[in-house]
């Protein structure tokens, strides 16, 4: 069942949020990013075409719980796999 | 999508996880998984320990730290006489009003001084304000910045969190962790009026204030920090 009720997590929660290299479609992240501000997060957006390297360099300099990538213009598998590699 | 879960990706959303979570049941279930502190009181002693080496890792670790420790006299003592104020590195405070130019300045400033002196390291530390009602932040000052992405350059986004001004109340401490890890320049950033109490001027050696060419009367500007 769809939940609407905000979670509000207990520890202080920082993201890195992007859209994937080559990828100028950032409505979804965008709208995603904003709900996770809303719920009480702390968002650091890289906007698009974010090359995974970039992503995973944030990700660590900034010491984020974690990452959430939007990627419609395929190739996600090679992607999300070589961002967890990086990490 | 089972690839990527067995491969160790957290989470792939299908659209239909969409129409059955909903939004905002995505969301809670990403923050439930991401609900947890980035280092405890344990790592602590090791983190410290790697910080001479100028691991970037330990860097940002122990800004957490400090930042989720700021109710804690305990932890922020530990955190105090385990980073010895060491090097004189400079702090340049830039401050000014949203939209002014700060970012795109700071990052030019970066890539400039990084042309002359390319063997220095500079620690970039940004500061945004936190949104009361939900405790929520945009940290949007690093998606301005081009040239932080050369390996001599540190840059870490900070929220304001329960400081009532335009500083975390952890920047004290990020900034003597940033020095004891070796870095020769120290740019803060945040926004600002730059007049009465701007707080930067306390943290910062030296503080600019950054305006678009638009503004009413002149003797405002000797206001100015």
């Amino acid at each position: 069942m769809a939940e609407t009720e905000v979670y509000r997590p207990k520890h202080a929660v920082r993201f890195v949020t992007a859209s994937s290299l080559f990828d100028g479609h950032d409505a979804s992240i965008n709208i995603m990013r904003r709900i996770l501000q809303a719920s009480g997060a702390e968002v650091i957006h890289l906007g698009h075409n974010r090359s995974a390297r970039e992503i995973v360099q944030a990700a660590i300099q900034e010491d984020v719980q974690g990452i959430a990538v939007s990627s419609y213009q395929g190739g996600h598998l090679e992607f999300f796999k070589y961002m967890y590699d990086l990490l | 999508m089972k690839e990527l879960h067995d491969y160790g990706i957290a989470r792939i959303f299908s659209p239909e996880d969409g129409r059955k979570l909903g939004l905002q049941g995505m969301i809670n279930m990403m923050l439930r998984e991401c609900d947890h502190p980035t280092v405890t009181e344990a790592d602590f002693a090791k983190e410290a320990g790697r910080l001479s080496e100028g691991r970037i890792s330990s860097v940002a670790r122990l800004i957490s730290y400090a930042e989720n420790h700021l109710n804690h006299q305990e932890a922020l003592a530990a955190l105090e006489s385990a980073i010895p104020a060491v090097k004189k590195a400079p702090v340049v405070g830039i401050t000014g009003t949203g939209g002014a130019g700060k970012s795109s300045l700071t990052d030019e400033l970066i890539r400039r001084f990084l042309h002359d002196h390319p063997e220095s390291k500079i620690a970039v530390l940004s500061v945004d304000p936190t949104k009361q009602k939900t405790g929520g932040a945009l940290l949007g000052d690093r998606i301005r910045m081009n040239a932080i992405f050369h390996p001599n350059v540190f840059m870490r986004s900070l929220a304001t969190r329960a400081s009532r001004s335009e500083l975390s109340l952890a920047i004290h401490d990020a900034i003597r962790i940033v020095k004891a890890a070796g870095f020769d320049l120290i740019l803060i950033e945040t926004s600002g009026i730059g007049q009465g109490d701007a707080e930067i001027t306390n943290v910062s050696d030296v503080a600019m204030y950054v305006m678009t060419s638009e503004f009413g009367a002149p003797s405002q500007l000797e206001k100015l920090i």
